[in-house]
């Protein structure tokens, strides 16, 4: 229906994988420099709304968002009982970080899930 | 250096209260989270700024346009091929109409003059209603899933007193944005 500025889509091509990338580095790095998982996963998820700039004909299933958002709830609630039942009192830096990267990692994608779900609902149901 | 940031802030918080057009509330709104997000970091607190920075800032302010895009812009094109003064006249009048009209629904009226035809318009621009003048005949064009549109037609057979036919036009709808 609207043409759409081929310039804007480019320099959006550009720019996508560099916020993509940026966002996977504070995820990643969340417990030694400033950032973590929802900081992450609410930049990847800016990554979703310039990809629909790009290309807004693209089809998104909302349901495989949905279903992939309730799995990892369950994840994010299991892995620190199954933590704090195993590991509580060790003081081995190596598994603390891993556990402390997994959660990040986790809670990125299902905060990327969740303001996409917000996003996509948004713009493409609620018409006027 | 924080003194000047926190002052900013106040003025821009104030400008977003008391400025008219709502789109301009939304942008000095996206500047005030801007300046939120460095007063955090020079409180010493980065990872908070990197999230006021990101959600404040960019999916704030893209969710508050794409809603002000959807209920609040009221996008009139006018078609005309005349250039007489009578021609002028009914523009003026049609525009008096338009904004009392938009004043009153508390939408923001955007008034586009064309020479295209009905086809151009609904084919690659986004409308919310077509007005043509033709040989001293005035019709409206609008679409069925507009709910302003009988409110527009009915207001101004009560309000105006140019004599106006309408009609509708059918198209699936698309999405807009930005």
């Amino acid at each position: 229906m609207q043409n759409r500025s081929s310039l804007l889509a480019k320099s959006l091509g550009v720019l996508y994988p560099i916020i993509f990338l940026f966002g996977l580095y504070i995820t990643i790095n969340g417990h030694n420099t400033p950032g973590g998982g929802f900081q992450g996963g609410a930049i990847i998820s800016s990554t979703f709304i310039i990809q629909y700039i790009i290309s807004p004909h693209e089809k998104i299933s909302l349901y495989t968002f949905q279903r992939i958002e309730k799995l990892l709830f369950t994840c994010i609630l299991l892995i620190p009982t199954l933590y704090v039942i195993h590991m509580y009192g060790s003081n081995n830096l190596l598994i603390n970080q891993v556990y402390l990267i997994i959660m990040n990692v986790l809670i990125a994608i299902k905060v990327y899930c969740g303001l996409s779900i917000i996003f996509f609902r948004f713009v493409l149901f609620e018409s006027r | 250096m924080i003194e000047i940031t926190l002052v900013l802030v106040i003025i821009l918080a104030i400008l977003a209260i008391q400025t008219n057009t709502l789109r301009r509330a939304i942008v000095y709104l996206c500047v005030f989270s801007l300046l939120c997000s460095f007063c955090y970091l020079l409180y010493q607190a980065p990872d908070v700024a990197i999230a006021e920075a990101v959600i404040g800032c960019t999916l704030a302010t893209i969710i508050y346009l794409v809603a002000l895009n959807k209920y609040k812009v009221f996008r009139v094109y006018y078609l005309t091929h005349e250039k007489t003064a009578e021609s002028k006249q009914m523009r003026t009048t049609l525009n008096k109409t338009l904004s009392s009209f938009s004043i009153e629904k508390e939408l923001e009226l955007d008034m586009v003059l064309s020479d295209k035809t009905i086809e151009d318009i609904t084919a690659d621009y986004p409308y919310d209603v077509i007005i043509q003048y033709d040989k001293g005949q005035v019709t409206i064009y609008g679409d069925q899933s507009n709910y302003h549109f009988d409110d527009l037609v009915a207001y101004m057979h009560d309000k105006s007193a140019v004599i106006i036919q309408h009609a509708y036009l059918y198209e699936d709808e698309g999405d807009t944005l930005l």
